[in-house]
């Protein structure tokens, strides 16, 4: 587990951030800009030195009132937004810098298998100057892991990249984070990167916690402060089945269901195989319900449901309600007026029409 | 041709640019350091007084060290009462002197460079388990080398150029405070143009080498970067 | 020179601008072309160049006064005499103004070598660059000794401090100071013959030098 009461006061801004969450997995930090993730992230790494209150990582006791565990002593690894190689040091050297600082090596990582596997062994004599943004993060992502770290932060670390080495990068990340047996926090503003890589999720505003726990639980919480924002959304896995219709790709998501989503990929060929397990991010605002089934529709995707859960109360004239389709939960958000309308209830059986969904991964 | 007077004057000027250069190094790095981190109020007024040899009149400085190695001036009394000889017209009074006086040439560079920094690669460094000291060996010194090589080369030059300062508190003596600026300076007084001629040459073509062999290894060092 | 500018200024209806300097530089001013009306030299030899590379003429170099050596201590009632300056364990540091640049210099290693203690005094040696650094050095107290101008000691500010002794004029050639017009202004001769007036003679008197014997 990792417990965290941590109290931070600046000149503009304070932060009071608390909050448990597993010691294992991806937990996402999720907020505006300006809410304070990454001061939370800082605070959480031991880099802001004022920072009061308690954090406990996996049974390891990083700042209690008696106790400030130093920065180089708390063995976290940090990936910044932007570079942070070391430009006097190649790669090479900037990927052993932490670890030959190590007391005792206790798992012998396979360097060479976790070079190969970032995709950076041509750039080993390269120095930082020469590489492009997406190497630049790949490598202080290994040199983050190479020093064995009980924690691993990442700080928006694909804010600084353009758009295909973005997706370059999170792909590698999504394989990657899955893989490695220490704790992931990972603060971000996308949505996209939330529902591609969190198991948890911490959801802060204004310097404070709002929710946090599992990501399911923190998205799928109808009176939640996520569900109550413009990025509320859901999560829904499935695997690719077989395409049949042009330009359209169809998710096999079980009990009979099965979504059609757009193929917007250049490659899809490459990338979709049949059974491929993947996942889909689907605004609240993109489904909307309907009593009876509506024939001849645009939408392609119109499923039975059933209201399991609505919003105890409207948020600025609309409601989220949350349905259940063959078990999936998906949250919907449509007009105050429409639930008086059409009498909505827990219980109640509707169609669920999802105006588009995004295949995540 | 120079005398063995000027012989001497060239050697004392040498020792005394390169002693100053080296204690003015060691010295300003922490101050320097200090600079460029503190937040404290008192930085202005430290900043203010380390930029005054760059406004005064050397002769202030000089006429004010006279004064305080005199044996009843703070200086003059500290080494009396340690048993030590007067700084007063002594190399190592010229050192302190020229020290004082080209401490801002030394430490703004250096505080340049370390502002320069930013907090990210030492933050970056102890994340990796690295403590201060071995943040300061690994990261801040070679990202500050050439901040390093201004200073040590101003810190230099500017003391084989002093003048003000050791005339007066140096007191003239041949192979100990003798040095190549005054020798220069009485040649021209007493009209001896050509030795005064040789020895400005010498001090040119003296200080042009040891740029030039500093600016030519910083492109080497530039050159090897960039491969 | 102070006191000699009012007195001038009171005599004539020229005024007078002092330029002060080491003569050396003035000299080297001089001789490209600084528009100077007259040039009082502390020593002989410049007015001399300038008069043999015919930028002065001859007629005009005279010897207006002539300085006299005295031997100063900061610190009060020394009995200070020959014998005090014979014993040279009695001293430390003595400065002197520098002997190549300055005639009161040339005097004092004249008065070393006069009473055999060259040798001797070489190591606690320190020089001025001018007899003003070297009265600096002693007034500090960093030197125990100056060997200076008896001017400098009878100056108003110094007049009641430390020790002094007139060092007998015997121990040393004359130090003549020499001047010299440099143009056929009125004022530059008005000025040359008021040096050699009653007024100027009393003044140079009390301020610590000898009248020049016999003008050239």
């Amino acid at each position: 587990m990792i417990n965290a009461a941590l109290q931070l006061d600046k000149p503009n801004f304070s932060l009071a951030a608390d909050f448990n969450v597993p010691g294992c997995g991806v937990t996402a930090i999720f907020g505006p800009s300006g809410c304070g993730k990454t001061t939370l992230l800082r605070a959480i790494a031991g880099l802001e030195p004022h920072t009061k209150g308690s954090l406990a990582v996996n049974n390891e006791l990083w700042l209690s009132s008696q106790e400030c565990r130093a920065v180089q002593e708390r063995r976290v690894g940090v990936v910044f937004q932007d570079s942070s190689l070391f430009p006097h040091l190649t790669v090479e050297e900037n990927l052993l810098y932490g670890r030959k600082r190590l007391k005792k090596i206790s798992e012998p990582i396979e360097i060479k298998q976790l070079i190969s596997s970032l995709g950076i062994e041509a750039l080993l004599q390269r120095y930082p100057a020469g590489l492009s943004g997406g190497e630049k993060q790949r490598v202080a992502l290994g040199r983050a892991l190479l020093a064995e770290p009980k924690l691993l932060l990442m700080d928006e670390p694909l804010s600084a990249l353009d758009q295909s080495s973005r997706e370059e990068l999170m792909l590698l990340l999504e394989t990657f984070l899955q893989l490695i047996d220490i704790p992931v926090f990972y603060v971000t503003h996308s949505s996209e990167e939330v529902a591609r890589l969190a198991d948890n999720l911490i959801l802060m505003s204004d310097g404070s916690v709002l929710d946090h726990g599992p990501i399911q639980n923190v998205l799928g919480a109808v009176d939640g402060e996520l569900s109550r924002s413009d990025t509320a959304f859901s999560v829904i896995a499935g695997q690719i089945a077989n395409t049949q219709l042009t330009g359209l790709i169809s998710v096999d998501c079980g009990q009979g269901i099965v979504l059609q989503v757009p193929d917007t990929a250049v490659a899809s060929e490459i990338r979709y195989q049949p059974e491929t397990g993947v996942r889909l991010r689907i605004r609240a605002r993109d489904v909307s319900l309907c009593l009876e089934q509506p024939k001849r529709s645009s939408i392609l995707n119109i499923l039975p449901a059933v209201i399991t859960e609505l919003a105890a109360e409207p948020y600025k004239g609309s409601r989220v309600v949350k349905v259940d389709i063959a078990g999936k939960q998906l949250l919907s958000k449509i007009s105050e007026y429409s639930v008086q309308q059409l009498q909505l209830h827990a219980g109640q059986a509707v169609f669920a029409q999802i105006k588009s969904a995004a295949l995540i991964s | 041709m120079l005398s063995q007077p000027d012989i001497a004057a060239l050697l004392i000027t040498l020792r005394l640019a390169a002693t100053t250069t080296a204690i003015l190094l060691l010295l300003g790095t922490p101050l320097a350091w200090w600079l460029a981190t503190t937040r404290s109020r008192a930085r202005s007024a430290i900043e203010a007084v380390i930029a005054l040899p760059l406004v005064l009149p050397p002769t202030v400085l000089g006429f004010y060290l006279l004064l305080a190695f005199s044996p009843d001036g703070p200086i003059g009394a500290t080494t009396a009462a340690l048993g030590l000889p007067s700084m007063a017209f002594s190399f190592w009074g010229l050192v302190l002197g020229s020290a004082i006086y080209s401490l801002p040439f030394v430490v703004q560079p250096l505080q340049n460079a370390f502002s320069g920094l930013g907090r990210m690669p030492l933050e970056v460094a102890a994340t990796l388990g690295a403590g201060p000291l071995d943040r300061f060996i690994s990261v801040v010194l070679p990202l500050s080398k050439m901040g390093y090589l201004t200073a040590a080369v101003l810190g230099f030059a500017h003391t084989l150029g002093e003048f003000g300062v050791v005339m007066m508190i140096g007191g003239n003596i041949p192979g100990e405070t003798q040095v190549l600026s005054i020798a220069i300076y009485d040649h021209v007084e007493a009209l001896e143009y050509s030795q005064a001629h040789w020895l400005a040459a010498g001090l040119l073509i003296c200080s042009f080498v040891v740029l030039l062999m500093i600016y030519s290894a910083n492109r080497k060092f530039h050159l090897m970067k960039t491969v | 020179m102070q006191r000699i500018q009012p007195a001038f200024e009171e005599a004539s209806e020229h005024e007078l601008r002092l330029i002060r300097g080491s003569s050396g530089k003035h000299y080297a001013q001089i001789h490209n072309g600084a528009p100077f009306d007259v040039f009082l030299s502390a020593d002989q030899i410049r007015p001399m160049l300038l008069v043999q590379e015919g930028i002065a003429p001859k007629t005009s170099l005279i010897t207006y006064a002539q300085g006299q050596l005295a031997l100063w201590s900061r610190q009060g009632e020394l009995n200070l005499n020959k014998k005090y300056l014979l014993k040279t364990d009695n001293y430390r540091v003595i400065a002197i103004a520098n002997p190549r640049l300055a005639p009161y210099g040339q005097a004092a290693t004249e008065v070393f070598s006069k009473l055999g203690i060259e040798s001797l005094v070489n190591e606690k040696l320190v020089m001025g660059e001018n007899i003003a650094q070297a009265f600096q050095f002693a007034f500090s107290g960093n030197a125990d000794l100056g060997l200076i101008a008896y001017s400098q000691a009878l100056s108003p500010n110094m007049r009641d401090q430390g020790s002094v002794w007139l060092v007998p004029s015997e121990l040393h050639q004359p130090i003549k100071q020499d001047m010299v017009i440099l143009n056929d202004s009125e004022a530059a001769a008005e000025f040359a013959s008021f040096m050699g007036s009653e007024v100027v003679r009393e003044i140079l008197i009390s301020s610590g030098y000898l009248l020049p014997v016999g003008a050239r």
